[in-house]
């Protein structure tokens, strides 16, 4: 338990400031690249969680009291998923493969949609290293988060869906990175850098009481937010 | 004597305490001082870096280093004219740091060597990013007559506001002395908060050149 609670918070202090170098893409450049190869994503469960929450100052046992606490609620958000159907991966297929269609790219996604073990990966959860592929480039997409957060523990301050996606296309000899960028859906880390997407105003919970009354509806939310997301990086490319 | 502690508190407080902001801000000119001409103006060079991982320059001050020009009407326009040193393929990234709640909402032109215009990059291009708005320009082989980058309010965008939700932190220290130990806390809370940005003709900015 200790170590899961260090864990977390080691990652959530990563996430508020580590900022994938950004790149941009050069269309221009690479007109000749139509056909690309999606890699297979990193596991990413559904998460809820409260940064900083004002319990974890409180020592270990306020840590502890705090951490099981957050547990309770994010294992509901996650039966509620599993309720909903809600799959992230396919959601991002779906999506992603229909706003870079209307651009002109056909993308080739792999099956399973997820990683099998031995692939490894860095602190934004991208391939430390990528092989050539049968396409004209490599997309390497990653989910560094999913799931509601809160910015504090008070009605004020209100649990949204929320994404962190870190994005690399790479050359097909595997290469080259051709563009790279983060995307932040609900800024709650205050990050400076990363793409910013508003939250649906829809979806805003101010107690997790509230959460539990939409019940299935807060799993639009995340649909929402993954439709959005996928719209911003086609956008890009 | 309390009361009257109290009151003053309150009162310095106040004094210190910013209005939020309620329109863009405006770059004020003083027409007498503008350039007649394009050709005029003195250029600031564009730093260029190797790699995307090596730093962005110093901002600058957009209201401190922008030149005035004439405009055909018989207006004012505030510009800033960098150089982009010799033909090479770039990508120049541009950053329009949000400041006090003022943004620069600048487009781009491009300029060739004979500072005419080759074409423009509105400030809707922009992506919006947590402390900034950024836009990348290529530069490829068909731009070899690209020369000049010159950044300018955009009057299409100026006058709107941005508004973020984000989770601001606040970080509360203590230091306190136990059995002859001096320890000291720091715990950091958060809160939800809406950013608001206006689109002005004024802000800090930066500008760098990748080499590809």
């Amino acid at each position: 338990m200790i170590r899961r609670v260090f864990l977390l918070t080691v990652a959530l202090l990563l996430g508020a400031c580590a900022t994938l170098p950004q790149q941009g893409y050069n269309r221009e450049a690479n007109q000749h690249i139509k056909k690309i190869q999606v890699l297979t994503m990193p596991q990413a469960n559904v998460r809820l969680h409260i940064p900083n929450h004002i319990g974890y100052s409180f020592g270990l046992i306020g840590t502890l009291i705090t951490e099981a606490n957050r547990n309770s609620k994010e294992t509901w958000l996650q039966d509620t998923a599993k309720r909903a159907q809600f799959n992230q991966f396919q959601d991002l297929q779906a999506a992603l493969t229909s706003a870079m269609d209307a651009k002109g790219y056909e993308l080739i996604w792999p099956e399973p949609l997820t990683d099998s073990k031995g692939v490894k990966r860095d602190g934004f959860e991208l391939r430390k290293k990528y092989a050539p592929v049968d396409a004209d480039a490599q997309l390497d997409l990653g989910f560094m988060y999913i799931g509601y957060t809160a910015s504090a523990a008070e009605k004020s301050s209100p649990y949204r869906p929320t994404i962190e996606l870190s994005v690399r296309l790479v050359s097909a000899d595997g290469k080259k990175v051709l563009y790279a960028e983060q995307f932040r859906y609900h800024n709650v880390l205050d990050n400076k850098e990363a793409v910013i997407l508003e939250p649906a105003p829809e979806h805003r919970y101010p107690k997790f009481e509230d959460l539990e009354k939409a019940d299935l509806t807060v799993i639009d939310g995340l649909r929402g937010a993954v439709l959005d997301v996928a719209n911003a990086v086609a956008q890009q490319l | 004597m309390n009361r009257a502690l109290l009151l003053l508190l309150s009162m310095l407080l106040a004094a210190c305490a910013s209005k939020p902001r309620t329109e863009a801000a405006r770059f004020n000119i003083d027409p007498q001082t503008c350039k007649a001409s394009i050709a005029d103006v003195a250029a600031l060079p564009v730093t260029r870096v190797a790699a995307y991982k090596d730093r962005f320059p110093k901002s600058l001050r957009f209201e401190k280093v922008a030149t005035c020009l004439r405009s055909d009407n018989g207006g004012a326009l505030p510009l800033v004219l960098m150089d982009l040193g010799p033909p090479a393929a770039l990508e120049v990234q541009v950053n329009l740091i949000m400041r006090s709640e003022v943004v620069l909402a600048a487009a781009i032109d491009l300029l060739d060597a004979e500072r005419r215009l080759i074409r423009s990059v509105p400030f809707e291009r922009f992506v919006r990013r947590g402390g900034a708005y950024s836009g990348s320009i290529f530069l490829n082989e068909k731009d070899a007559d690209v020369r000049y980058l010159v950044l300018r309010p955009d009057p299409d965008a100026v006058g709107g506001k941005n508004e973020s939700i984000s989770g601001v932190a606040q970080t509360f220290s203590a230091v306190f002395v136990s059995g002859g130990t001096l320890y000291a806390v720091n715990s950091v809370t958060r809160s939800e908060a809406v950013l608001r940005n206006w689109l002005s003709e004024i802000g800090d900015f930066q500008v760098r050149a990748v080499q590809q």
